[in-house]
């Protein structure tokens, strides 16, 4: 009887949950009240070990705040106490049944032997050589025995398509995208091509996989990024091409454009309508995937950012091409529902941020102004509606620094978080004023907001910021 | 001509002819390799030759006595004994020689693909009826005998080096224990070694997965000269004779030659020092052999 309660509850408050994912909405705006301050000990509600590093934002689903793990972990705790309620792997096996999942497994037992006995000839071979610096006599005809034997092995290793999840490396990593959720689901992507959607109480509801990653990407040379966004039953998933899914079976529902970027679509409701934008300027209809405008923007790897029926393109470069552009240009563009289930797209303004470094943020738009802050701590605050420039404000007590996670705006602050997860909370305003800097623990990820807490995935944590939390 | 001059002719030209021998006789590193072949920006990793000035430096390395010149705890008894020695001007490879050249150099029919290994695997030349692939021509060029590292050197308009040659190079007029230094590194930065499943299971220091680009070796030398140290052990010039007065290997094919720098299946930084060095048959295509050519000098 209690356990049915509990799971009467649990579905009941996830019916009530609106569809969120990388910075909620998209945006970055969050309707929270977060607490003002926070230290190591003081002001945290709990912080839980999740086992490994991601990118990937956490993501609130109801009673669950959610996180990736890497390389392809999906881990979801109690939102209130943080204990884990379950967690699930996705390399490619994890996903298939049948013979097609026999067919993987023994592909990838098959490329362990092979492995193994690379690496046991390697020993030989460096004993090989070892002998032959001292003169052994027979150590020339074992090393080319070995190197033959080798390179068979090597052959063969190239030749045969992988199916295992390689371990974590670089920055990227293979966790980036952050998770989606309807309310009721939770979607995960990971860039080994694995999507897949949970139930809240773990069950899986459907996995595929997608393909390789794209082998070039704008502005970087590793991984994927991009974050899953659902809307109307659809899942639209970034990956190779733009896709979008049935959020229910996973089956396609159709398929769009190639995706080389790392920036994420941003959805827009137009018409009663919902939408996504994409970094190359395009606006596609998430029930169909037509493609209604495009040509608004060129960026690289940044995501658009929507407040209400306007959409932000901050189109960043390197930092060489920065300076020698002057600054980076960003573009704000009106959207207007047309007859017939159209999109008008009407330019409001191009202005030019004369930074002399690059953003691998975006920005976040609150309260008619917009503040897009640089890798190395700057922060440029640009009226929404015209589009002039503010001065900017160099965060001095993060610098030197480098920024990754892209800024909030909850509960009338400005947050600021760096690599070091050094977080600088500021009144946004023309011109923001830093009001505090508060420590976390080193992150690429960006806050997620709800309620009187926020929710940061930092190191191999996922840590809740605020009141101790009553158990429902 | 003046009766005087005429008197001392016999002087004159005994001179001139001095002069002459001298002029022929003294190292020229202007005579190196062809214009087109010479670097002409050094930051470039190019397998070009780059223009070393020589000069006096302790070649070898003993590890018996810490109080006495050119110890090294890690020497082997082959890298010894260490002797002063005085190096002329000469052009050295700034890379390793690359499939490209390798493959050029087959098209020109100066050099033959029965002296490489043509299997792939980790063998990293490709058969001239291949197509061409950029990358691909860019890698150095492994499993070569000695006799094709020799035709290739001399198709580039230079020879192999001198084992003195070579060290210099590594090692400089200070005496490094690495190329570009006194620090224990491996040669290729972590994200360019081996995946889990291939290492050695030995030390697993430097693990790396086959021979690399000459762009993914970081640390040159002083000169900027690339990858001296592991990726491919290098052909010189020189015979092998071993440190214990044996007498030095054989094959038919000739006496068994020396390589230098360590190698890509190396697993710590000091396989790859260097005064590192090992004697090989001639006639071996190993994987982790290639060549780095000299020109000019004395030779």
């Amino acid at each position: 009887m209690r356990r049915a309660a509990t799971l009467a509850l649990l579905l009941a408050a996830t019916a009530r949950a609106s569809p969120s994912g990388w910075r909620g909405d998209g945006s970055g705006h969050w309707t929270a009240t977060p607490p003002e301050a926070w230290s190591a000990t003081v002001g945290v509600a709990w912080s839980t070990p999740l086992g490994d590093w991601s990118n990937a934002s956490p993501v609130v689903a109801g009673p669950l705040v959610c996180a990736a793990v890497e390389p392809t972990t999906l881990v979801c705790l109690d939102r209130h106490t943080g204990e884990e309620r379950w967690r699930a792997p996705h390399d490619r096996a994890d996903v298939v049944v049948g013979a097609e999942r026999e067919a993987l497994l023994a592909r990838a037992a098959r490329l362990e032997v092979l492995e193994a006995e690379l690496a046991t000839l390697r020993t030989r071979h460096g004993a090989a050589r070892r002998a032959a610096r001292a003169g052994a006599p027979d150590a020339a005809a074992e090393l080319e025995e070995i190197s033959a034997r080798m390179n068979g092995l090597r052959k063969e290793l190239d030749a045969t398509e992988d199916p295992r999840t390689p371990p974590t490396q670089g920055m990227v990593g293979w966790s980036s995208p952050t998770p989606a959720t309807d309310g009721a689901a939770i979607f995960a992507l990971f860039a080994n091509g694995v999507v897949a959607a949970h139930e809240p109480d773990g069950r899986r509801r459907f996995a595929r996989w997608l393909g390789a990653p794209s082998p070039h990407m704008l502005g970087w040379e590793e991984g994927h990024a991009a974050s899953p966004v659902v809307r109307e039953g659809v899942l639209v998933v970034p990956f190779g091409r733009l896709r979008g899914l049935d959020a229910h079976t996973g089956e396609t529902r159709w398929e769009g454009r190639p995706w080389p970027h790392y920036g994420s679509p941003s959805a827009v409701d137009l018409g009663g309508r919902a939408h996504v934008v994409t970094p190359a300027g395009e606006l596609v209809r998430v029930a169909d995937g037509a493609v209604l405008v495009e040509g608004l923007a060129d960026m690289w790897f940044l995501s658009p950012v929507v407040a209400g029926h306007t959409v932000f393109f901050l189109e960043a470069r390197s930092d060489a091409e920065v300076r020698s552009h002057g600054g980076v240009d960003l573009k704000a563009w009106r959207l207007h529902a047309t007859d017939g289930a159209g999109v008008r797209a009407e330019l409001r303004w191009v202005t030019t941020l004369p930074a002399t470094e690059t953003f691998y943020t975006a920005p976040v738009v609150a309260d008619g102004l917009l503040h897009a802050v640089t890798h190395g701590g700057t922060v440029w605050t640009v009226d929404a509606a015209t589009g002039q420039v503010q001065a900017p404000v160099v965060l001095d007590s993060l610098r030197p620094t480098t920024i990754y996670s892209s800024p909030s705006v909850a509960g009338g602050r400005l947050f600021v978080t760096d690599e070091l997860g050094r977080t600088v909370t500021l009144t946004p305003g023309p011109t923001p004023k830093a009001v505090a800097t508060l420590p976390l623990a080193p992150t690429r990820a960006s806050l997620a907001f709800h309620g009187p807490h926020v929710y940061a995935r930092v190191a191999d944590r996922l840590v809740a910021l605020g009141p101790p939390a009553a158990t429902p | 001509m003046p009766a005087s001059l005429r008197a001392r002719l016999p002087e004159i030209l005994a001179v001139l002819a001095v002069c002459g021998i001298a002029w022929r006789l003294w190292p020229h590193a202007e005579e190196g390799p062809p214009a087109q072949h010479r670097c002409t920006d050094p930051h470039r990793a190019d397998a070009c030759f780059l223009r070393l000035e020589g000069g006096r430096f302790l070649q070898g390395a003993q590890a018996l006595d810490p109080t006495a010149p050119g110890h090294d705890p890690d020497a082997l008894p082959e890298e010894g004994p260490p002797r002063t020695v005085e190096v002329g001007p000469f052009w050295l490879q700034q890379t390793e020689a690359t499939v490209g050249q390798y493959r050029a150099c087959v098209r020109a029919g100066a050099c033959s693909e029965d002296e490489v290994e043509t299997g792939g695997g980790y063998a990293t030349y490709r058969p001239v009826t291949a197509p061409d692939d950029g990358d691909g021509d860019a890698m150095p060029v492994n499993s070569l005998t000695w006799r094709g590292a020799s035709d290739l050197c001399a198709w580039l308009g230079g020879r192999l080096p001198t084992e003195t040659e070579w060290e210099f190079a590594a090692r400089g007029v200070a005496g490094r224990r690495w190329p570009w230094g006194d620090q224990a590194w491996c040669p290729v930065p972590p994200d360019t070694r081996s995946r889990p499943g291939q290492r050695s299971g030995d030390d697993q220091a430097c693990d790396q997965d086959g021979p690399v680009r000459a762009t993914n070796l970081p640390n040159p030398t002083p000169e900027r000269v690339l990858g001296m140290a592991g990726n491919l052990w290098e052909w010189t010039a020189d015979a092998w004779a071993p440190a214990d007065g044996a007498p030095p290997p054989s094959s038919p094919a000739g006496p068994h030659r020396t390589q230098r720098g360590g190698g890509w299946t190396a697993t710590h930084p000091r396989e790859v020092r260097g005064t590192v060095r090992g004697g090989m048959d001639p006639t071996t295509r190993l994987h982790d052999v290639g060549v780095r050519c000299a020109a000019g000098g004395a030779g």
